[in-house]
């Protein structure tokens, strides 16, 4: 009854919009869809959010009034559990106003008895009371309730847990800006209720100031620096942790194409229980010279130090980076960052620690046939101190094409495999995802889609999992469509018995499309 | 610890009285001028107009009372030439524009933690990410002003995010219930290097998980400003193992800590059977004790070894 009434409202508004003498447009959608699962249903994380049911959506939809006032919507699935919503009002250097609503559910156990929704509502608004100002806020709630079941409970005893607890966020601020400088201050402001446990109850509030400063007269150097200070407070004992961080830099360019950027960070996270308060400072300069439109290379070094009072660590850091075009389509981009942290006073678990990564990419953009990227990925990071290793390494090739005449097609495979060394139990894994979609252009009123991800994962994990989609529509007097969406889902953990799953969602809609 | 803070500080001021060598260029035009160029631009380029008209760049018109004025001029240099010489090369096109110059036309009206942010610290600078690389201003009524109003537009360069995305245990992005942004603030990002706050982006949804903790895992509030944090364990975009952890069972715990010999040979080695986190369940952090021992572990697991008194010493 109270969808039916809902139904009835957007119908009744979308008769009186599209009356009007205006500007704007958008899709109403009225859909069924059919559920049919079977298996686990706690594993198989594309379809958690999955609903039977009838849909009502309003989606893409704008309008724009005489005076330059802008309407625009994006409600998904109204009547659905599966919800997921935005709107907003808003004039061009006058005021705006946007909110939205989503809900999502995870499930844990077999037959989808037991599982958490998180609901997630919110909204901002600002408004410019003269043109160098802007005044906003905001404010989010958020509540996930249900049951979960622990993620390792092999002996079967620790049992489900309730999950009831809300978030209640604000934050308000204002903006001035003029002539490339601008200044802004903030306050947030955040209630934890956790309804199982009240001792868990907390409050935390922010305090951010951010400015942006050219110098008078030179454009090209730019100082940047920003303060704030995050509070949180457990209400019933009164504990709390605090930090307290400046930041700052300056951007100069030096010569036509060399410019220098510099940043800090000065940081201390203290608590009141005791008295070690923990700082962090670090430096980064960065040198960047660029050759226009044919490439550029960046040079750049950090240096951090971490100290509790107890111990100390300190870290240095080198980064390189550089992107080429040689010609008019192709690009290449190379990144190598490297850093080393060592314990310089006291101890810790870990000891001293080296990380690296590199990255590789290729990409060939012909903007009438679409793309074609290549990726290359290595993460490492090492601990002498306790023998452990972590490497990690991901390729990804990914093709698009399109055309005016026939549609659209996108193919892509990703590769990535992960070895741990740890301390005990080496693990490694070899995941690879194969995806693609295409779609026809329409003909006689008629398109056609298909879309298909395949993931496998090896090694010492044995999943498989995949999801087709089939797609199909016809547009019929003008700006009716019927579509038809069917997609097919399939997991199955080879190592688990209880592990597998199997659905098929078919999602049959009529969409009246607006235009006014 | 003082001494070093004392150098840090005087580096910093020193970089900061660096000298600077080219010479301011933007043009800042008052709400008169706006509105009166625009109607002179507009003799020639009617249709222009009509390609902003639904987007926030929708020319002022003298009688609107928005306190913010958009005009032609205000993006479009040398106007002043091509009033005299209408050709395509004496007006200014920004999609030709460097990634500094664009970011000074951009940046004459939106100074924000956004644009400053990619006008300096933000890693999209260095890798010549440019304003109208994500962003189209005529002929467009995407929020924003992204070229695509896909939830997961980022996705489009990084593929190899997308991928992850795809894998077992991911966040909920392609069902749109959350979005880049949301963990991404192109505001308030930093450096590469400097995965700033990352906790705390985690913490604005994952409160309860957050603490502060009496007896807090180091690693899950490590207090840097670099690493660290969450992602020790968990990979944010998508991982192998189920609730986003990066090794499934114990692995996520051998990668720092060994298992105990008391675990091994006590009763039978009991300990070293089962998985770790099902006696140290509060492992994000207790309240309770130290080694992060679920509070009702004597009465729903081993009774008997409470009861005894045996191991009071580790509650």
């Amino acid at each position: 009854m109270k969808y039916l009434r809902l139904v009835v409202i957007i119908g009744c508004l979308l008769i009186v919009g599209t009356a009007a003498p205006a500007d704007g447009g958008g899709r109403v959608k009225l859909g069924y869809t059919f559920v049919d699962e079977e298996g686990n249903e706690a594993v198989n994380q594309r379809t958690f959010n999955s609903y039977e049911g009838l849909g009502l959506s309003l989606e893409r939809f704008r309008y724009r009034f005489d005076n330059g006032t802008r309407l625009s919507a994006d409600l998904k699935n109204i009547t659905l559990n599966n919800r997921n919503m935005t709107f907003g009002l808003e004039k061009s250097g006058s005021y705006g106003i946007r909110g939205y609503n989503n809900q999502f559910r995870r499930t844990y156990d077999f037959d989808g008895g037991n599982f958490t929704r998180r609901h997630r509502t919110g909204g901002k608004l600002w408004f410019y009371p003269h043109r160098i100002f802007r005044v906003y806020g905001g404010g989010e709630y958020v509540n996930k309730s249900g049951r979960m079941e622990p993620l390792f409970d092999l002996a079967g005893v620790t049992g489900l847990q309730d999950v009831d607890y809300n978030q209640f966020r604000w934050h308000g601020g204002i903006r001035g800006s003029h002539r490339g400088a601008m200044f802004q201050a903030e306050y947030h402001h955040g209630e934890y209720n956790d309804e199982i446990d009240r001792n868990r109850d907390q409050s935390r509030y922010k305090i951010d100031l951010l400015a942006l400063l050219p110098v008078p007269g030179y454009e090209r150097l730019v100082l940047s620096g920003r303060f704030f200070h995050f509070e949180t407070k457990y209400n019933s004992t009164d504990f709390k942790i605090s930090t307290n961080q400046v930041r700052g830099g300056a951007m100069a360019k030096l010569l036509k194409n060399l410019n220098l950027n510099y940043h800090f960070i000065f940081d201390r996270t203290s608590s009141d229980s005791d008295f070690i308060a923990t700082d962090n400072i670090a430096h980064a300069a960065y040198v960047s010279y660029i050759w226009p439109d044919t490439g550029s290379l960046t040079v750049g070094y950090q240096y951090g130090i971490n100290d509790d009072l107890e111990n100390e660590i300190q870290s240095n850091g080198i980064y390189f980076y550089g992107w080429l075009r040689p010609w008019r389509c192709w690009e290449f981009r190379a990144e190598h960052g490297f850093n080393s942290e060592s314990v310089e006073d006291g101890g810790r678990l870990i000891g001293d620690e080296d990380r690296f990564r590199f990255k590789f990419t290729a990409k060939c953009r012909r903007l009438i046939f679409g793309t074609l990227s290549f990726k290359f990925e290595n993460n490492n990071r090492e601990n002498e101190q306790l023998g452990t290793e972590v490497d990690y390494i991901r390729y990804c090739l990914d093709a698009s094409y399109m055309s005016d005449a026939y549609g659209y097609l996108s193919l892509g495979y990703a590769y990535s495999r992960g070895d741990y060394i740890n301390v005990e139990d080496d693990f490694e894994f070899a995941d690879h995802v194969v995806y693609g979609d295409i779609s026809t252009r329409e003909y006689r009123g008629f398109d056609a889609g298909f879309g298909a991800v395949y993931y496998r994962s090896k090694r010492d994990l044995d999943v498989e999992s995949f999801t087709l989609r089939f797609r199909g529509g016809y547009g019929f007097m003008d700006d009716y469509r019927l579509d038809i969406n069917y997609n097919v889902d399939n997991f199955d953990d080879f190592l688990v018995r209880d592990k597998y799953y199997t659905s098929n969602i078919v999602e049959i809609s009529l969409t009246k499309i607006l235009s006014f | 610890m003082l001494k070093k803070l004392h150098l840090s500080a005087c580096v910093g001021l020193l970089c900061l009285l660096l000298p600077p060598a080219v010479v301011l260029s933007v043009e800042y035009y008052d709400r008169g001028t706006l509105i009166e160029t625009t109607e002179t631009c507009l003799d020639c380029h009617e249709d222009m107009a009509a390609s902003l008209d639904g987007s926030a760049h929708r020319l002022t018109r003298s009688e609107d009372g928005g306190a913010v004025a958009v005009g032609c001029v205000g993006c479009h240099d040398g106007w002043e030439v091509h009033l005299e010489d209408p050709s395509t090369e004496t007006i200014a096109d920004l999609e030709l524009y460097s990634l500094m110059d664009q970011a000074a036309v951009c940046g004459s009206c939106h100074q924000n933690p956004h644009q400053s942010a990619l006008y300096s610290t933000d890693p999209h600078n260095r890798t010549d990410v440019r304003c109208l690389s994500c962003h189209r201003i005529h002929d467009n009524h995407n929020r924003a002003l992204v070229k695509d109003d896909e939830d997961n537009y980022c996705t489009a360069c990084h593929t190899t995010v997308a991928a992850q995305f795809k894998r077992r245990s991911t966040h909920p992005l392609e069902s749109g219930n959350v979005r880049c942004i949301d963990c991404h603030r192109l505001g308030y990002v930093g450096d590469n290097l400097y995965a700033v706050g990352v906790d705390w982006t985690c913490q604005e949804c994952h409160t309860d998980l957050a603490g502060p903790y009496v007896y807090e895992h180091k690693p899950v509030y490590e207090h840097l400003t670099a690493g660290g944090g969450c992602n020790e364990c968990h990979e944010p975009h998508g991982a192998a193992a189920d609730r986003l952890l990066t090794q499934p069972g114990n692995g996520v715990c051998m990668q720092c800590h060994g298992v105990p010999p008391m675990h091994r040979v006590a009763h039978s080695g009991l300990g070293s059977q089962l998985a770790c986190v099902d006696c140290h369940t509060q492992i994000h952090g207790s309240n309770d004790n130290p080694l992060y021992l679920d509070p009702d572990l004597g009465a729903k697991l081993f009774p008997d070894c409470y009861q005894s008194g045996c191991h009071d010493n580790y509650r």
